[in-house]
C-alpha cells in the first residue's frame, strides 16, 4: 500500500520513512520538485483531475506575493469517504505533500479546510499540526532550511459546495460559499485575490511518494492514461464495503466488485464518479478498466473514486429523487439555473416517483437539465443532471416504464 | 479588439464585456441581476451566450465575460433562447406578483406569472417609507448590490441559501434596528417591484421635475416626479453633486409639503387668539406697526431674522428691506449659531470664510480625510457616503475625532474621542507633533504663509502628554494621527462639532493652521471644509444677512459699502447691527421692540430657551414668516403663510459655494405666497419703489452688487450650477481655493495660533455632566418640516440622552428609562439611550420642542464671532422621578 | 455574554479564517449563535451585523435559536437511503414524536436529516452529538437513543 497505510502517530510514519521526502524536497530547487509531479503524470484526486504539476507551475510562476496552500478536506460527494479513511489512518502523508507543495510555489501560510461533519478529524488534525511546530517541521526555518511555513486548519460548517476549490476560498475568507466568476483563476488570484495552490488531500499524499520514488518511476505505475494509486469508496450492495487501494487502469470495476465481496444481492447497476454527480451505469460497465482515459472514451468520468452498487431491490428513479432532493439542498442560490433547477428538478421528479409522470414532464426535465448546463454559474449546476441523463441513457426502458 | 456578434464584425475596446459591447450595438441581451456593470454577479444566467474561440465553443455570461480577440458570439441561437425561456418559466412558476422592468421580459417570452407560494414576510417590512412584497422577490441581489457596492451600507443581506435565499435587513431585523439609510437605493435598483416607495403609485401623466433638496448643505439635486401638481415620489439625480444619491431627508423629506399643519392664509392675533385675515389686511398691518415702532423707538428698535433656509435672492432682499426700508443692520440668520466662527476663523487665516475645496475632489483626490466634529452620515449624509466609499474603494485613510461613536468611526484608523471643548488643545499637540518630527511642508511655510514662529512658539508646549491631559486622548492616538494626517494628501472635514463653542473661531483657526503647517491648502483633496448645516447657509451670509457685513461680505463704511449704496439708491447704516443672541439679550431689557422672523424658529434653536421665549414675549410686535406654526410663531402677532422652496423659483448656494438653480415642483398651496412677494409687499406698504417680478429679477440686481456672482447667470446655472467665485461669464467657476494665492493683502495665509481655553461652564460637583447637542438621521433641526412627517416621527418618535454605560449603571439608568437632565438655565425629560459615547458626556438632539434641549444650553459667546456655545453645558442627571 | 464572546474573538484575532472559527466558538459555548453575539462579532471585526448573518445563515450547521440537548443526524444520502435510511426516520420520527429538523418536545433531542456523513462503509448511519453509529435498524437506531438516555 503506498497511500492508506496506517501511521496515526509520529513515531509510526517517521519510522516508515516519514518527512524524507521533504527533507529530500527541501535541499532541491522549487522547478524541479514541480518537474517530478509533472513527470509522475499525478491529476488531481477531487473529481476534476487536473494535472497536479501545472497547477502548481501556474502558482509558482506568479509574481504577486503571498501566495497560499489550501488542503481540500472538504469530502461531500455521497458515496465517497475516501479522504476521511486517509485523514484518520495517515495524516502525516498528507500533511508532508501539502509542506512540500507550499515549498515548491513559494507558499508560507496554508489552510486545511475541513468539513463539519468531520469535525474530529479537524481537531485531531489541528493537533497534529501543533506537533509539527514542535519538532519543527512546521513553523518557522522547516528542518533548518530557509523555508517557513505554517497551517491553519479551517472547519467547515455545512455546505456541500465548499468543495469547489472558489467556493471554498469565500468560506476561509468568511463570507458565504459562492463559487467565484472565472476567469481569474485561483492560482492566479485566489484567497483574499492572492495566487492559490488548492488540491485535495489525496492528492497532496501522492506527492511525498513522487519524491520519493521519482517521478518517472511512479509515472510507470498503471497504464497509458492514469498514473499512481487511487483510493475507491465501495459501498451500497457488497458484501465488504470500504476503501480499497489500487493503481489505476489495474481493476476494472467489475473486479474491484469482486474483490470487495461481491454484490449482496442480484445486481443491477452500479453509480460512478462521485456521488450525487456521478453516472448511473448498467452491466455494460462492469468491464471497464478503472482509469482516467478508458472512462473519458466511454463518456464517464473516475470523479472521486466512489463505486455505490445497486441490486435488485433500488429503484432508479428513487435514487434520482434522491440525487435531486440532495441537489435542492445543496445549491448555494447565487445562479437562477441552478437555484431555480434544482428545485424543478426534485419536483418533477417526485411527481414521477409517486405515479404521476407524464411524457410531458421528462420534457420539462430534458429542458430544465440543458438550460442547467448551459447557464449554471458553477460545477454543481452544470453536472446535478449528470445522473438522470446517464440513468436514461443505461436505464431507459426501465425508467420510462413508469411513465404515462 | 475584432468580434464577430450573430455574422457582424465589430471592434471595440479591450477590457468591455460581451454585454456592454452588445448593449453599444443595440443588441438587447436580457438580464436581471445586472447592476453595476464593472463588478457583475452573473446571478440571473439569463445573459448567456455562445461563443466560439478558436477550436472551442462554449457558453458564458455575456456580462462576465470580456471581449477577446477573434470570439464569434451568438447572442439568441435557439438553444439560448429555449434556456432563457426555461429560466424564466422557473421563476414564473415560482412567483406571481412580478412588475417593473422584469414583468416585461415574461411579457416578451409569452410567459404567464403562476407561482402561488405564500412566501414568508422578513421583519424589513415593518418601515414607514418602503415596501416589500414577497411575492414579487426573486432574489436577485441587484438590491444587496445597491446596499453594499454603491452605498457602503451593508444592511440588506441574504439569509439561507439555495430555494430559501432571501433578502433580509441586517438579522431579520426592521429597517431601523439594521441601521437602514433610507436612501432608497433599493427601490431604484429592483427590477420586479418588489421593492418600492411606500407613496409611489402607477399613474399615466408623470412629470419628472429637477429641484434643490430643502435641507442640507450639501444641496442635492433630487428629482421628483409630479403628478397632478403632487409629489408622487422623488430620488437623487444623476445630474446633481450628488450623482444620484440621497439621503432619507431627500428621498422621503418632501411630505411635508402636503401636511395637514401647513398654514394656508395669514393670521392675525387679536385677543390672544388668531384669526385668517386676508393678505392685503396683513400687509398693510405688519407695514403699518412697523412704521410705528420705527418712529416711536427709532430705526434699531426693530431686528430681522433671515433665513439660511430661503433662497439667495429672499435672503437678498430681506437684508435690503431691514437696511434700507427699516434703516437698521440687526439683520442676522442663524448661520450666526452654526458657522460664524467659520467666517471670523477662515477669514483670518486664509482669507476667505468658505469650504475651499469640493465634494469632487475630495471625493476622488483626498487620501486622508480628518473629519473632526461632523457626525457626517448623519447630518450631512451624501458626503458620509463619499467618505465610506473612498475608505471602502481605494483605501483612503480616516480619522474620526468626536466624543460619541459615530458612524464613520467604524471606518476609520483613528478614533479620536476628545472631551468636549478641548479641540484646541488636540489640534495644537498635532501641530506641536508635526513640528518636533520635522513633517511640516517648509516649502510652503516659507513661501505662502506669514507668521510661522509664532505658531511654533505657542504650540511648543503642547506636549502630547499635556494634550493628553486636557483632551483625555491617549497620545499614541494623537501622535497616529497627526502623522497619518502630515504624511498624506489630507482634507479637513468639519461641522458644528468645531464652530458651536466659545472657542469657535480658536477652533477653526486653528484646523486651518494646521493644514497651511503641512501644505493642505489649494490643492485637490485637501483643504479646510466646514459642512454647511442647512441648505443655503453659504447663500445667506453671501447675500449679506449678517449684522456687519453687506452682500459679498463687504465691511460696513468701505468703498465697497459706498458701491453698494449707489445701486441701491440710499444710505446703509454705519453702525453695526446686533447678533442672534444679542437681538435676544436686546428684546429682553426692552431696546429691541419689533421683530420680523423669516423662516426660523429661534424659540427652539437657540441656547437658553427660556431665556429666548422670554425675550419674544417682551416685544411689542412680532411678525413671523413661515411654512407652518412653529413655536416661534405661536408667540407672533402676524404669521404669513409663506412658500415651500419646493413651490418656488430661486438659487441656492451649497456648502461648496455652488450656486444651484430651484425649480418649481408644485404649486404653492393654498394661499402662501414665495418669501421674496412677502418681503417687496411689505417694502412697498413702507414707501420703498421696488418693482421684481421675479426671482431673476433680484438675482440680476445680486450679480451686480456681489462679486463673486459677478458671472453668473439663471442660463448658465440650468445644468450644474456655477462655484463663486465666477467673475466673469465666461468663466467656469472656481472648484478650489487659493491655488496660487490667498485673497489677502499680501497673498499670504497667516498663521494665527490660539492657547486652549477652558469651555465656559466645565463640569463640576453639582453639574457633573457634560452635554453637547446635535442632529440625528431621520431629524433636521427644529424638526419645523421633519417632525410633520409621519414617517419620520416612527423612526424617531422623540427627544433621548445619549449615555456611556458604565455612567448609566452608575445611576441606575437602563436604556429607554426617563431620566431628567438639568442645568442651570433649566430641565427637561427625555429617554435614556445606552450607547457610544465618552464617558461623563451626554448627547441630546435639539429637533425636540416638548423636550427642547436648547432649554439646558448655555448662551455664552464666542468673543469674536458671538456664537453661542451650543456644544458644551454642564448637566446633571436623574431617573424621572 | 460580552465577556464570553470577546474572549472569544480575542483566541482568533490572529487567525487568517477567523470568521467561521468564531462562529464555531460561540455555537459550542452558548448552544446557537444568538443574535447579541452576531452584534459583538460585528463590532470587534469592523463589519455590520448583517455581513456576519449572510454568511452565517448559509451554512446549515449554524443555528440561531436554541436547540435540544443532543443532536441527532440521520443520514440518508444516496447509499443510506437504498439501504433503508428511509425506514429508520420514519420509525424515529413515529418513537419521538417529531418531524426532522424538529426538536423533541422536552427539549432532549433535535433531529436533522443530513445527505452524506462519510461513513458509507457502515450505511445506514446517524451521528449523535458527534458520535456516528453504523448499520443501523429502525430497532437499533431507537435503541441506542434509549440507552442515551439512562
Amino acid at each position: 500500500m503506498i497511500l492508506l497505510n496506517d501511521a496515526q502517530n509520529i513515531e509510526d510514519y517517521l519510522e516508515n520513512g516519514g518527512f524524507k521526502a521533504l527533507r529530500r524536497a527541501l535541499e532541491i530547487e522549487q522547478d524541479e520538485i514541480i518537474r517530478e509531479v509533472e513527470s509522475a503524470g499525478l491529476v488531481g484526486r477531487g473529481g476534476a483531475a487536473f494535472p497536479t504539476g501545472l497547477k502548481m507551475k501556474f502558482v509558482k510562476n506568479e509574481k504577486n506575493t503571498p501566495k497560499y496552500v489550501i488542503a481540500n478536506a472538504d469530502e461531500g460527494e455521497p458515496g465517497t469517504f475516501k479522504d476521511r479513511a486517509l485523514m484518520e489512518k495517515n495524516p502525516y502523508q498528507i500533511l508532508e505533500g501539502m509542506i512540500i507543495s507550499a515549498y515548491a510555489v513559494g507558499a508560507k501560510k496554508g489552510f486545511f479546510y475541513v468539513r463539519y461533519e468531520y469535525r474530529d478529524i479537524a481537531e485531531n488534525i489541528r493537533k497534529k499540526v501543533k506537533e509539527l511546530r514542535r519538532l519543527g517541521i512546521l513553523g518557522e526555518n522547516i528542518y533548518g532550511s530557509k523555508f517557513s511555513f505554517d497551517i491553519e486548519v479551517v472547519l467547515g460548517a455545512g455546505a456541500y459546495i465548499c468543495g469547489e476549490a472558489t467556493a471554498l476560498m469565500e468560506s476561509i475568507e468568511g463570507k458565504r460559499g459562492y463559487p467565484r466568476i472565472k476567469p481569474p483563476h485561483s492560482t492566479q488570484r485566489g484567497l483574499w485575490g492572492k495566487p492559490t495552490l488548492t488540491n485535495n488531500v489525496e492528492t497532496l499524499a501522492n506527492i511525498p511518494v513522487i519524491i520519493n520514488m521519482g517521478g518517472e518511476k511512479y509515472h510507470k505505475l498503471g497504464k497509458e492514461g492514469c498514473s499512481g494509486p487511487q483510493l475507491f469508496s465501495i459501498s451500497g450492495f457488497v458484501k465488504k464495503p470500504g476503501i480499497y487501494e489500487y493503481i489505476l487502469g489495474e481493476k476494472t470495476i467489475g473486479e474491484v466488485i469482486e474483490l470487495a465481496g461481491g454484490v449482496d444481492g442480484n445486481f443491477k447497476g452500479v453509480m460512478l464518479g462521485g456521488g450525487a454527480s456521478g453516472y448511473i451505469l448498467n452491466k455494460d460497465y462492469l468491464d471497464m478498466p478503472l482509469c482516467f482515459s478508458d472512462a473519458k472514451k466511454r463518456g464517464v468520468a473516475l470523479g472521486t473514486g466512489d463505486i455505490i452498487v445497486f441490486n435488485e431491490s433500488v429503484r432508479i428513479w428513487d435514487v434520482l429523487h434522491n440525487i435531486a432532493r440532495f441537489f435542492e439542498n445543496e445549491s448555494c442560490g447565487q445562479c437562477f439555473p441552478c437555484r431555480y433547477g434544482t428545485k424543478r428538478m426534485r419536483e418533477i421528479i417526485e411527481k414521477i416517483v409517486n405515479g404521476k409522470g407524464t411524457s410531458e414532464d421528462i420534457k420539462k426535465l430534458n429542458a430544465t437539465a440543458r438550460a442547467m448546463k448551459i447557464a449554471s454559474l458553477c460545477p454543481l449546476g452544470k453536472s446535478a443532471m449528470t445522473a438522470y441523463e446517464s440513468a436514461m441513457k443505461n436505464f431507459h426502458d426501465d425508467l420510462m416504464e413508469v411513465i404515462k | 479588439m475584432n468580434i464577430i456578434i450573430n455574422g457582424e464584425k465589430i471592434e471595440a475596446k479591450q477590457g468591455k464585456s460581451i454585454l456592454q459591447v452588445a448593449k453599444e450595438k443595440g443588441i438587447d441581451i436580457p438580464a436581471l441581476c445586472n447592476l453595476i456593470e464593472e463588478k457583475p454577479i452573473g446571478s440571473c444566467g439569463l445573459c448567456v451566450v455562445k461563443i466560439k474561440k478558436g477550436s472551442k465553443t462554449y457558453y458564458s455570461r455575456a456580462c462576465t465575460t470580456k471581449i477577446d480577440e477573434g470570439m464569434e458570439i451568438e447572442t439568441h441561437s435557439p438553444e439560448i433562447e429555449d434556456t432563457r425561456k426555461t429560466i424564466l418559466e422557473m421563476i414564473a412558476e415560482e412567483h406571481k406578483e412580478i412588475r417593473g422592468e422584469a414583468k416585461e421580459l415574461f411579457l416578451k417570452y409569452g410567459i404567464e406569472l403562476k407561482g402561488d407560494d405564500k412566501k414568508a414576510i422578513p421583519k424589513l417590512v415593518e418601515n414607514p417609507f418602503i415596501s416589500f412584497n414577497p411575492e414579487a422577490c426573486i432574489s436577485c441581489f441587484r438590491c444587496i448590490q445597491a446596499c453594499s457596492l454603491i452605498k457602503e451600507n451593508h444592511v440588506l443581506v441574504r439569509e439561507n441559501r439555495g430555494m430559501n435565499t432571501r433578502i433580509v435587513a441586517g438579522i431579520n431585523e426592521r429597517l431601523k434596528d439594521a441601521g437602514c439609510a433610507f436612501c432608497g437605493a433599493c427601490v431604484d435598483a429592483c427590477p420586479t417591484g418588489a421593492l418600492m416607495d411606500l407613496t409611489a403609485r402607477v399613474e399615466k401623466e408623470m412629470k419628472k421635475i429637477t429641484s434643490i433638496c430643502p435641507y442640507c448643505g450639501v444641496g442635492c439635486a433630487i428629482d421628483y416626479y409630479v403628478s397632478n401638481n403632487e409629489i408622487v415620489y422623488a430620488k437623487g439625480s444623476l445630474r446633481g453633486v450628488n450623482k444620484g444619491d440621497d439621503c432619507i431627508k431627500g428621498r422621503y423629506g418632501w411630505q411635508f409639503v402636503n401636511s395637514e399643519e401647513r398654514l394656508k392664509k395669514p393670521l392675525i392675533k387679536r385677543n390672544g387668539k388668531f384669526e385668517e385675515v386676508t393678505w392685503d389686511e396683513a400687509l398693510d398691518f405688519v407695514a403699518s406697526r412697523l412704521r410705528e415702532i420705527k418712529e416711536k423707538y427709532g430705526a434699531d428698535s426693530i431686528a430681522g431674522l433671515s433665513s439660511a433656509k430661503c433662497t439667495n435672492e429672499e435672503n437678498y432682499i430681506f437684508q435690503k428691506f431691514m437696511r434700507m426700508v427699516i434703516g437698521t443692520n440687526n439683520v442676522d440668520h442663524c448661520a450666526r449659531l452654526c458657522h460664524a466662527s467659520t467666517v471670523v476663523g477662515l477669514f483670518k487665516v486664509l482669507g476667505s470664510g468658505a469650504m475651499t475645496n469640493s465634494l469632487n475632489d475630495l471625493e476622488n483626490d483626498a487620501e486622508l480625510y480628518f473629519v473632526i466634529g461632523s457626525n457626517t452620515t448623519h447630518a450631512h449624509p451624501v458626503i458620509g457616503t463619499m467618505i465610506k466609499r473612498a475608505v471602502k474603494r481605494r483605501g483612503a485613510r480616516l480619522i474620526v475625532a468626536d466624543p460619541r461613536d459615530i458612524e464613520l468611526s467604524e471606518y476609520a484608523d483613528v478614533h479620536i474621542k476628545q472631551r468636549p471643548g478641548t479641540d484646541v488643545a488636540l489640534i495644537n499637540g498635532m501641530m506641536h507633533i508635526i513640528i518636533s518630527q520635522g513633517l511640516e511642508d517648509k516649502e510652503f511655510i516659507e513661501n505662502r504663509t506669514e507668521g510661522f514662529e509664532k505658531l511654533r512658539e505657542i504650540v511648543k508646549k503642547y506636549t502630547p502628554e499635556y494634550v493628553e491631559k486636557i483632551t483625555g486622548v491617549p497620545k499614541e492616538e494623537i501622535i497616529k494621527a497627526a502623522v497619518l494626517y502630515a504624511t498624506h494628501r489630507s482634507a479637513i472635514i468639519y461641522a458644528m462639532g468645531i464652530t458651536q463653542h466659545t472657542s469657535g473661531t480658536a477652533n477653526v483657526a486653528s484646523l486651518a493652521n494646521l493644514a497651511l503647517l503641512t501644505g493642505n491648502v489649494g490643492k485637490r483633496g485637501t483643504g479646510v471644509n466646514p459642512l454647511r448645516g442647512q441648505n443655503n447657509v453659504q447663500g445667506a451670509g453671501d447675500m449679506g444677512a449678517l449684522p456687519n457685513l453687506l452682500p459679498g461680505y463687504a465691511k460696513l463704511k468701505t468703498e465697497k459699502a459706498r458701491k453698494i449704496e449707489k445701486t441701491w439708491g440710499g444710505k446703509i447704516p454705519d453702525n453695526e447691527g446686533l447678533t442672534v443672541v444679542e437681538m435676544m439679550h436686546a428684546a429682553s431689557k426692552g431696546m429691541i421692540k419689533g421683530m420680523y422672523i423669516m423662516g426660523e424658529n429661534p424659540a427652539v434653536s437657540d441656547p437658553n430657551q427660556k431665556h429666548v421665549i422670554k425675550s419674544l414675549k417682551n416685544l411689542e410686535f412680532l411678525v413671523v414668516q413661515d411654512l407652518f406654526m412653529s413655536e416661534t410663531a405661536q408667540l407672533a402677532d402676524v404669521v404669513l403663510p409663506a412658500a415651500s422652496s419646493l413651490e418656488k423659483e430661486g438659487t441656492f448656494t451649497n456648502t461648496e459655494r455652488r450656486v444651484q438653480l430651484l425649480h418649481r415642483v408644485v404649486e404653492p398651496v393654498g394661499d402662501t405666497k414665495p418669501d421674496w412677494w412677502i418681503i417687496q409687499e411689505i417694502a412697498k406698504r413702507m414707501g420703498a419703489d421696488w418693482n421684481y417680478k421675479c426671482p431673476q429679477d433680484i438675482f440680476e440686481e445680486i450679480r451686480n452688487v456681489v462679486a463673486q456672482y459677478h458671472g453668473i447667470t439663471y442660463e448658465r446655472l440650468e445644468n450644474a450650477g456655477l462655484q463663486w467665485p465666477c467673475p466673469e461669464e465666461n468663466h467656469e467657476g472656481t472648484e478650489i481655493l487659493h491655488e496660487n494665492m490667498f485673497p489677502t493683502i499680501n497673498g499670504l495665509a497667516k498663521f494665527t495660533p490660539y492657547e486652549y481655553e477652558a469651555p465656559a461652564e466645565v463640569p463640576d460637583e453639582e453639574y457633573p455632566f457634560v452635554l453637547t447637542t446635535g442632529r440625528t438621521y431621520e431629524h433636521f433641526h427644529t424638526g419645523t418640516l421633519t417632525r410633520k412627517i409621519d414617517g419620520f416621527n416612527k423612526l424617531i418618535p422623540g427627544a433621548f440622552a445619549e449615555i456611556h454605560p458604565e455612567d448609566a449603571e452608575k445611576l441606575g439608568i437602563s436604556d429607554g428609562d426617563c431620566i431628567e437632565v438639568e442645568s442651570r438655565r433649566g430641565k427637561i425629560k427625555v429617554s435614556a439611550k445606552i450607547g457610544g459615547i465618552k464617558k461623563g458626556v451626554i448627547f441630546i438632539p435639539f429637533h425636540f420642542a416638548e423636550s427642547a434641549a436648547n432649554i439646558l444650553t448655555n448662551d455664552a459667546l464666542d468673543p469674536e464671532a458671538k456664537i453661542p456655545e451650543l456644544k458644551v453645558a454642564a448637566v446633571k442627571l436623574k431617573k424621572c422621578q | 455574554m460580552e465577556d464570553k464572546v470577546v474572549e472569544i474573538i480575542e483566541k482568533h484575532r490572529k487567525d487568517d479564517a477567523k470568521l467561521l472559527a468564531i462562529l464555531h466558538d460561540v455555537q459550542d459555548k452558548f448552544g446557537y449563535i444568538p443574535e447579541d453575539a452576531i452584534k459583538i462579532i460585528a463590532r470587534e471585526l469592523k463589519m455590520k451585523k448583517g455581513e456576519i448573518y449572510d454568511t452565517a445563515s448559509f451554512y446549515s450547521f449554524f443555528r440561531f435559536k436554541p436547540e435540544g440537548r443532543h443532536e441527532v443526524l440521520v443520514c440518508d444520502c444516496i447509499v443510506c437511503h437504498i439501504k433503508g435510511a428511509e425506514d429508520i426516520i420514519k420509525r424515529l420520527e413515529d418513537e419521538f414524536k417529531v418531524t426532522m429538523g424538529e426538536t423533541t418536545k422536552d427539549g432532549k433531542y433535535t433531529f436533522k436529516m443530513v445527505e452524506g456523513l462519510g461513513h458509507c462503509e457502515e450505511s445506514p448511519v446517524m451521528m449523535v452529538d458527534g458520535k456516528l453509529y453504523g448499520n443501523l435498524t429502525p430497532d437499533r437506531a431507537v435503541e441506542i437513543l434509549r440507552r442515551c438516555e439512562q
